[in-house]
């Protein structure tokens, strides 16, 4: 299968009469774009704004980020089995407008949290504010059932990301990114002596607010599957989380799995990378018990000789993660855990809800409890009032000035569990 | 199953026909009930935490266990352990978010509906 993936380089974002792109400059109409998205009769009101790099602005809640794109060739494009027919994700060509973001909030529970801000401390925290932003706030209609609130929210901004994306379809690339990999059996004769390395990629599936989808399948209906690895390049995972702002996994970062990428870089190096196992994090102890069984038996059956397994959310998602490691340890297959940590204020506590002697080699992506304080904003977009919530609710966590404290669980992709983040380790 | 039981301190429950252990207090609480079930004999069927940083702040928690009288568990009683020590680590400095009491319920009340879907006969109406 192979994947191209064109890198148009958006250099500045601006509102105009009609959305576009020329020199390097996206224009957005608004007015266009809101009025296609409020077809959905679910929906009352769109409103959209620009936020750059560097400028005083903070985003508040954000419900997901997506990066705006098109499939010029090979394919119907889009979010196969959401915005586009049921189709093969992973190959062809598409154009990538690098550098720009869709970002969509709205309440859909009063305690929905993650910021980006895009300038000062808490830019330093959150991938977010190095990219252009397109802001998409979304009202709905009053008395919409939950359920259906959170999936009118999502569907939006992965129409808003189509409509975006669809300007760069006939736009220079300054850069082209390569993903190709036969299937499991030709890569392995290519590379016989190469060991072969499986990424599990665990994903929040618990119910309202804690959902993703693959190809438009809600991951709590499924059992692990394997994929190729370009299939979530292209748009096959989609995110429904809504409430762990620290490690949910936005589309955007589903769109560019870092585990992903620095395996493909290694691929017929160093390693045989045989693919993506989507493993979901159910809530029973039972639905942990198979999920975390037929991960081991898939990893088996595929000859894996190390696994990398990755976690989304934090809680009670650490036991599927222990789980799975201890299976594929106890018939001899190596494992490296990713993931973030609790570990307190002062950095002391027990880091995980779980713990187990076979998980001798963990990569931390940082500790959800660490404290930073921001500073006040020029302009807020989104609820002023989730500041309040998302703050802590403690003695001294808002001052006079309008600066906060908060613990970086509150913002964004701050310790991102699939390393798509600001932060890394030091080596000794 | 006729031995299944919502141990819960959320009051917003009333349409969900299982029996109800209620517990008068938090979150907190409601593990510690947990814990003290365990050692009765009672088997966990949901894990004690929940998924996300954010619903740690949750006033309300509902969790799915079976009744029963057998040796303890010693599984169920490490997890609903480490979910206290968790618990307390998260919420050392945080209050639960009482402001937002109601959409907690009410998310509460929908990750219990999930939970029992997982496995349709664990809900036999």
């Amino acid at each position: 299968m192979k994947l191209e993936l064109q890198k148009v380089k958006v250099k500045d974002i601006v509102l105009g009469s009609e959305t576009s792109f020329k020199n390097g400059v996206l224009t957005i109409d608004t007015e266009k774009i809101s009025g296609i998205l409020k077809e959905d009769v679910n929906i009352s009101d769109v409103s959209i704004s620009i936020a750059k790099p560097g400028q005083k602005i903070r985003i508040i809640p954000v419900k997901d980020v997506i990066q705006p794109r098109v499939k010029v060739k090979g394919g119907a494009g889009g979010f196969p089995g959401i915005t586009s027919t049921p189709n093969r994700a992973g190959e062809g060509e598409v154009k990538v407008l690098d550098g720009a973001a869709i970002v969509t909030i709205g309440d859909i529970v009063g305690f929905q949290e993650g910021i980006i801000d895009m300038w000062g401390e808490g830019a330093k925290w959150t991938p977010f504010s190095k990219t252009m932003n397109i802001v998409v706030d979304i009202k709905v209609v009053e008395g919409l059932e939950p359920h259906v609130h959170e999936k009118t929210v999502r569907l939006a901004g992965l129409k808003a990301a189509e409509l975006v994306g669809a300007v760069a379809k006939d736009a220079p690339h300054e850069e082209v990114q390569i993903y190709e990999m036969g299937d499991i059996f030709t890569e392995t004769k290519k590379y016989p002596d190469l060991p072969k390395v499986v990424y599990v990629e665990m994903l929040i599936s618990q119910g309202l607010l804690h959902d993703d989808y693959i190809y438009g399948v809600n991951s709590q209906q499924i059992l692990p599957t394997l994929l190729h690895a370009n299939e979530e390049l292209d748009g096959a995972v989609v995110s429904g989380n809504c409430v762990a702002a620290c490690d949910k996994i936005t589309t955007y970062q589903h769109q560019n799995n870092s585990v992903i990428e620095d395996l493909y870089k290694r691929h017929g190096k160093d390693i045989n990378f045989l693919g993506v196992i989507l493993s979901p994090e159910l809530t029973t102890l039972d639905g942990k018990f198979r999920t975390s069984d037929f991960t081991a038996r898939l990893c088996e059956n595929l000859g894996a000789d190390g696994v990398i397994i990755s976690e989304e959310g934090y809680g009670n998602p650490d036991s599927d993660l222990l789980m799975i490691c201890k299976k594929l340890e106890k018939v001899g297959i190596k494992t490296v855990l990713i993931t973030d940590e609790c570990a307190g204020w002062d950095g002391m506590s027990q880091p995980l809800a779980d713990t187990t002697p076979e998980a001798v080699a963990v990569v931390s992506t940082g500790n959800v409890s660490h404290v930073v304080k921001l500073e006040a904003a020029e302009q807020v977009l989104g609820n002023k009032n989730s500041i309040i919530t998302l703050a802590g609710g403690w003695e001294g966590c808002i001052n006079e000035d309008g600066s906060l404290i908060c613990e970086l669980n509150a913002i964004i992709g701050s310790t991102s569990e699939i390393g798509y983040h600001n932060l890394t380790i030091d080596l000794y | 199953m006729n031995n299944l039981i919502v141990l819960t301190n959320n009051p917003d429950l009333a349409d969900i026909k299982l029996e109800k252990i209620e517990v008068d207090g938090d979150f907190e609480k409601v593990l510690l009930r947990a814990r003290d079930l365990v050692h009765q004999g009672y088997r966990l069927i949901s894990h004690p935490l929940s998924a996300s940083s954010r619903m740690f702040l949750s006033p309300y928690r509902s969790l799915l266990m079976l009744k029963q009288s057998l040796p303890l568990s010693e599984e169920s009683l490490a997890l609903v352990e480490n979910g206290i020590l968790t618990y307390r680590t998260m919420t050392k400095k945080r209050k639960p978010d009482t402001d937002n009491a109601n959409d907690y319920k009410m998310v509460d009340k929908n990750l219990l509906i999930s939970t029992l879907s997982e496995n349709m006969s664990l809900w036999q109406g």
